[in-house]
């Protein structure tokens, strides 16, 4: 910097060296990775030979792909019942973990410790878990939904229901979780809620930043329990309600590694996410130009998606 | 006065981590990195990266043909990378100019293998006499030289056969040495041999096609399907014989009830366990080759001697006329670093001597048509004879050297699981041929816009 405080091309030139291996990495890692997809989204590519151009046809084919309409309605559901549904159960962990309790530090510490699991482990135990002949969970679940189903094959009669139902309700068994194409996406859509430790940490140091005098006063305005949660916490708390929710819908459209160490995909095509079948299509298939396109579709939608939640923040996040 | 005490202190914790680091750089113990685990100094010697996926016996049977290889001779060595998936870990070396210069591969990929050009042809092989197609039945020289160019080498071939405990035969009254012939005794023997729990549940099956299910995309050749024509280069995916397969397997949810059958497959073990479904006489009868009777010995010992293997059964009651064949293979990618003495290595490797010495230790039978004495005397696998008598069977079936070959046995699989689950044999595999079929058109075309943009 020269003597004025003016900066000088010489300054700018030691600061753009320094700032070199940044730059590079960025450029080398990111940038040119990013056009050479978008180029190869247009092109037969396999990786193995030149790649060759075709225009449109892999955007075009992936509207008659099956296996691509699955994984995007897959993907779409799980999207739109998981991020909600995560929001929900963490920030009321985050709640009850912010009511002062002796034990409150161990109680926070045992909501996070399943984030610190590595992913696959957790799915191996899940897997084991939920098995419908060895997993306890089913065995427990065998005693309650014999008496339920009796209880209910007893009183079924009276509503006019037929007799195949009461037959059903009388063998009423637990679900049989990964294996039937019907609960497998609940099953994975319930075990997404299993790593939900660093959202609720992130709730906890909102609720740490929300005043305490709002409280107070709305305490003497005479605003109960709920009514503070209403319209104290919640509304002090929306930034970081808002901040979770863009967090959680681009982690749920790029969902990968749960589903694919406990189902890979199946039963069928039951629980085929988005990010599998690009994984399957690039590097399976070898159809690297078809995986582009449809990683572009997938920043195209992750970007409407979070455009949109932006769009709606005005209405209902407030930022002190 | 204190700064001063200070810089001294500092200075002399520094020279106590220093100097003995300095002094251990110097002096210290050191690696040597030229003499590897087996002993071998490797100082001079060209190193030729293999890369294969076996584990347990297996891979010692292949270690020792290496190991056999490195003590040969004194200007190679073989250094051996297992690892899952080699296929698509190489394919992505290849993509990266970085590939082993041995690759352990199966059939199933060639194709796209052959349609990128990722494999160095092992013409030279031919020429200096160390193959001849003369020497291996028709179907595994098919797979090698796909388009008639060598590009693999034969490892390890498998073919499948019907595996039948005996003490559930007789448990169930049928006479434990007469396994069924046709599948219409398949399914009445099973019929049989399935037995209920008093909740109603499975408590042994007779026979399951999802057990082990590795060849549920293949069913159709059991009842006389061509799976692919390859005069006419069409896959056959709802023909009659082929639809006939998955009515007959998709009939077996119907019988059994579907939800107690996921309820008891949802209670199977691992394959390669004591809990595996065949040995602790959970199902009675299963599909498997010739390595399953290693895994019986290891796993439940108590088995040997009570169970058989024969031909799987088929629609029309011809043993013998259909089955699956398939191979492990050794290539030598594109862009390796070391080509003439990978082909050294592979013509080590393809010797009669190792082949046999490998397939005895795997419990598999020769690639080689001819075998020796020897093999048959000290290979501990009971039913050596009928599995190599199998290799020469007149209707094996494999996989094409087709690129979409991955891709239609995922479909076929996909629609399997479908009629499984309840859906019309038909329809699913009427739209899976109509898939294929798209598939092939799409590949065609590319290779054709490929053979324009290289004549340009």
């Amino acid at each position: 910097m020269s003597a004025y405080g003016r900066v000088t091309w010489r300054d700018q030139l030691i600061g753009m060296f320094f700032a070199m291996p940044f730059i590079i990495g960025v450029a080398v890692l990111l940038v040119v990775p990013l056009a050479l997809s978008f180029y190869y989204s247009f092109c037969h590519y396999t990786m193995l030979t030149p790649p060759i151009w075709v225009g449109l046809k892999n955007y075009v084919r992936l509207l008659s792909d099956h296996a691509f309409m699955r994984s995007l309605l897959n993907t779409c559901f799980f999207s739109v019942i998981s991020v909600p549904l995560a929001l929900g159960w963490s920030l009321l962990l985050a709640l009850l973990l912010n009511v002062p309790n002796r034990l409150r530090n161990v109680y926070r510490t045992i909501v996070f410790l399943p984030s610190l699991l590595p992913l696959v482990a957790t799915a191996v135990i899940w897997r084991w878990m939920l098995s419908p002949v060895h997993g306890p969970i089913n065995f427990l679940l065998q005693f309650p939904c014999h008496w339920v189903g009796t209880m209910l094959a007893a009183v079924a009669p009276l509503f006019h229901a037929a007799p195949s139902t009461i037959h059903s309700l009388r063998h009423l068994k637990p679900p049989l979780w990964l294996e039937d194409g019907k609960w497998a996406m609940t099953t994975i859509i319930l075990l997404s809620l299993w790593g939900v430790g660093q959202t609720v940490i992130i709730f906890l140091a909102g609720l740490d930043e929300i005043p305490e005098e709002l409280y107070e006063s709305a305490a003497l305005d005479g605003a109960t329990g709920l009514r503070r949660l209403w319209h104290v916490t919640l509304p002090m708390l929306s930034p970081v309600i808002f901040f979770n929710l863009v967090i959680g819908i681009i982690g749920s459209w790029q969902i990968f590694d749960l589903p694919y160490v406990m189902t890979q995909g199946g039963p069928g095509r039951a629980t085929l996410f988005y990010s599998m079948y690009l994984f399957e299509a690039g590097f399976q298939q070898l159809r690297m130009g078809a995986a582009c396109a449809m990683a572009w579709v997938q920043l195209i939608i992750i970007l409407i998606l979070t455009a949109i939640a932006f769009r709606s923040a005005k209405k209902w996040v407030h930022y002190r | 006065m204190a700064g001063h005490v200070g810089k001294w202190v500092s200075r002399i914790t520094a020279a106590a981590i220093i100097l003995p680091a300095v002094y251990l750089l110097i002096f210290g113990p050191r690696p040597n990195s030229y003499r590897r685990a087996d002993g071998i100094n490797i100082r001079g010697r060209i190193v030729v990266s293999f890369w294969e996926s076996w584990t347990g016996f297996e891979a010692r049977a292949m270690g020792d043909v290496v190991n056999r290889f490195n003590h040969s001779q004194s200007k190679i060595y073989v250094h051996v990378v297992e690892m899952s998936n080699p296929i698509t870990k190489s394919l992505i070396s290849i993509a990266g100019g970085d590939p082993p210069d041995i690759v352990a591969l199966w059939s199933q990929p060639m194709g796209q293998f052959m349609t990128n050009d990722a494999l160095v042809p092992l013409t030279p092989l031919i020429r200096e006499h160390v193959v001849n197609r003369r020497d291996f039945p028709g179907w595994i020289w098919r797979l090698c030289a796909p388009h008639g160019i060598l590009y693999t080498l034969p490892a390890t071939p498998e073919t499948n056969a019907l595996f039948w405990n005996k003490i559930l035969f007789a448990r169930a009254g049928l006479n434990p040495n007469k396994p069924p012939r046709t599948i219409r005794q398949l399914d009445a023997m099973a019929a049989r041999l399935t037995v209920f729990g008093r909740d109603g549940r499975i408590k042994q099956a007779g026979f399951l096609p999802n057990e082990p299910g590795w060849w549920n995309g293949q069913w159709g050749i059991w009842f006389g399907n061509q799976l692919y024509n390859p005069k006419t280069h069409h896959f056959n995916i709802d023909t009659p014989q082929s639809i006939a397969a998955y009515r007959w397997y998709a009939s077996w949810p119907k019988k059994l009830g579907r939800n107690r059958l996921k309820l008891f497959e949802s209670g199977l073990g691992q394959f390669a366990s004591a809990n595996n479904p065949f040995m602790d006489g959970k199902v009675a009868m299963e599909m498997q080759g010739s390595y399953f009777v290693q895994f019986i010995q290891r796993y439940n010992k108590n088995l040997i001697g009570h169970y058989g293997v024969a031909p799987f059964p088929t629609a029309h009651g011809s043993p013998r006329s259909a089955n699956w064949g398939d191979c492990d293979l050794w290539g030598i990618p594109r862009a390796a670093r070391h080509v003439r003495a990978a082909m050294k290595v592979l013509a080590f490797f393809i010797q009669r001597k190792n082949i046999e010495f490998l397939n005895e230790k795997q419990f598999k039978a020769s690639p080689y048509l001819k075998v020796s004495p020897e093999f048959f005397k000290k290979n501990k696998n009971p039913f050596i004879r009928e599995f190599q008598k199998e290799m020469t069977a007149p209707g094996i079936q494999t996989n094409p050297a087709s690129p979409i070959m991955s891709r239609v046995i995922s479909e076929m699989v996909l629609s399997a699981s479908r009629v499984w689950n309840g859906q019309s044999v038909t329809a699913t595999f009427r739209h899976a041929q109509h898939l294929v079929d798209r598939w092939q058109r799409e590949e065609h075309e590319l290779n054709a816009r490929a053979q324009k943009s290289s004549d340009r």
